[in-house]
């Protein structure tokens, strides 16, 4: 059985219900628009066990072998709004979501993505350093409260931009020499800074073992917020070597599904930017008819076979590794 | 130095600093990272500055950190303008799990990415844990009715501290605490399982056998024994 978890009538939840339907399979939804409709119990021991129960469907959590989830935050549906937070509607509602988020971490079903995989995305400074030791080249990046290591970086690199360190959403922008009289801002929090990488972006969605990438033909800084700058984008095929440590670092971050930034410099050097643990690729499938909800599909109904290259608790690091890095 | 990652209002943080041995022991708050003087560059961490206690220290002398704050919490932050608290709390959690897994030197708990003191796990996911690793388990069982009048999260259902008749305490290979042999060797089972070197571990008893209730990662240190456990452990003198 395929689940798929979040809004139903939202834009990815329901292209991937079509391209398994697409299939021949027969995805069931948990709409989280029904939250106050449905029960679900959890066992948990060695193993998970239990049920979800949905206005129209009952389902044995053992039987699922594949999941896609991308749950909203359950306080912000209107209903669970409306009623409040001292409610049993928004008391029910976030129990549901704790008890499948829960099952989704346990299960030794294929999940799309784990909810727990996506946190390195949270720290893009922690990720960046993930992405690093995976073979990619990254932007020179500085975390700083200080104006005078600002302006050393600025000079090492000539034109610097600045981005949100955590996961919150940010337009990336070149730092301008009328900024610096913000700077005495700087100590409030550290910020942070990467070189400016020009290049030509890519964007790359590893579905399994699949890659599907595309080139973004933009002058924007941040193609996705071009800002009066056209945006166009063309499917292409990344050099082998780059396919495989797209694989490579998906495995990696244990994402079944990952949307990954890269940078082709006019050198010829590869660079990678970020990992989107949950990228909205009907964006950029609508742009190039890339097949990534096909993709997608196949992969979920591979289900526990697929899920082997993903498992739910890993391997634990050794105390030595703990410690020294 | 020794840095204490902790809370304004930590006052087991203090007193372990204040007991500090041998080695000069710093505590690093949120208000440290409102102040100028941090430098983190990634392709350069022997150039790294870090601010603890209001005072610049270069990342070299930095010997071993313990973190006692999961998260920058908002409340942490009252100099900051109330409207941007949520964001600068979270640019600043961010911030410190790449400084914290930067760090060459050991570090009690190395930072997962939701949680800065090691893996923010749910209690089912410990239990399953637990379950694999050889300890005693209940199962967990977690009902959610369609508007159910009650409560219903995992966290009414967790077991905790407070209801734990034996807390076993490990530090590196060591562990605290009057149990049965066997239990303080599952609880140190159950650490190494999960990858973190600091792990408080609750148990319904104190005998073999006895069933696995929860856990901490970030326990009460404020035992003189567990104090200088961790002290060791900070120095690389205990394997951890």
């Amino acid at each position: 059985m395929i689940v798929l978890w979040g809004i139903g009538n939202e834009q990815l939840l329901k292209a991937v219900h079509e391209a398994v339907t697409e299939i021949g399979h027969t995805p069931v939804v948990i709409d989280q628009r029904e939250v106050l409709c449905t029960d679900v119990q959890l066992i948990c021991a060695a193993e998970v066990a239990g049920y979800v129960r949905t206005p129209t469907h009952s389902i044995n959590l053992c039987d699922i072998t594949a999941a896609y989830i991308r749950p909203y935050d359950a306080r912000r549906l209107p209903a669970i709004e409306r009623a409040g937070p001292r409610s049993a509607a928004w008391r029910h509602a976030l129990a549901v979501d704790e008890a499948i988020s829960a099952w989704s971490e346990l299960t030794p079903a294929l999940v799309v993505n784990r909810l727990s995989a996506m946190m390195s995305n949270g720290s893009k400074p922690y990720q960046l350093e993930l992405i690093r030791r995976h073979g990619f080249s990254v932007p020179d990046t500085l975390l700083t409260t200080d104006a005078a290591a600002v302006e050393e970086f600025w000079a090492r690199h000539g034109e610097i931009i600045y981005k949100s360190t955590s996961g919150t959403r940010s337009i990336v922008a070149r730092l301008r020499p009328e900024q610096r009289a913000d700077f005495v801002r700087l100590r409030h929090c550290p910020v942070q800074f990467q070189q400016c990488i020009n290049g030509r972006d890519h964007r790359a969605h590893v579905v399994g073992d699949e890659v599907y990438a595309c080139e973004v033909i933009s002058d924007a800084t941040d193609y996705r917020y071009p800002v009066g700058a056209s945006v166009e984008l063309r499917a292409c095929r990344l050099p082998h070597e780059i396919e495989d440590r797209c694989r490579t670092l998906a495995v990696a971050l244990r994402l079944p599904l990952a949307g990954i930034d890269l940078r082709l410099t006019p050198a010829g050097e590869w660079y990678c930017f970020e990992v989107n643990p949950s990228p909205a690729f009907t964006y950029f499938e609508a742009h190039t008819d890339l097949p990534i909800g096909a993709a997608v599909a196949r992969l979920l109904a591979a289900g526990a076979h697929a899920a082997q290259s993903w498992p739910a608790l890993s391997a634990a690091p050794t105390h030595a590794a703990q410690v020294s890095a | 130095m020794f840095v204490v990652i902790a809370s304004q209002r930590d006052e087991i943080a203090q007193a372990f600093a204040a007991r500090g041995g041998a080695h000069e022991i710093g505590i690093m708050t949120s208000r440290d990272l409102s102040c100028a003087g941090w430098r983190h560059r990634l392709s350069a961490p022997h150039e790294a500055m870090a601010v603890v206690g209001g005072r610049s220290v270069p990342g070299p002398e930095i010997e071993g950190v313990l973190t006692r704050l999961p998260y920058v919490w908002e409340s942490e932050l009252a100099h900051i303008a109330e409207r941007e608290r949520a964001y600068v709390a979270s640019e600043m959690s961010a911030f410190l799990l790449a400084w914290l897994t930067s760090l060459r030197c050991p570090v009690l708990n190395r930072p997962a990415p939701a949680s800065l003191t090691g893996p923010s796990w749910r209690l089912p996911k410990w239990l399953q844990l637990a379950a694999r690793t050889g300890l005693a388990v209940r199962p967990f069982i977690q009902d959610c009715h369609a508007l159910n009048e009650q409560p219903s999260t995992l966290s009414r259902h967790a077991p905790d501290e407070a209801h734990a008749v034996t807390t076993l305490t490990v530090v590196g290979g060591h562990t605290f605490g009057v149990a049965a042999d066997e239990l303080k060797a599952q609880a140190r089972a159950l650490a190494h399982a999960a990858g973190v070197a600091l792990l408080g571990v609750y148990f319904d008893g104190a005998g073999a056998g006895a069933t696995f209730l929860g856990i901490n990662t970030c326990p009460d240190i404020s035992g003189p024994e567990i104090g200088a456990a961790v002290r060791a452990c900070l120095a690389g003198g205990v394997p951890c």
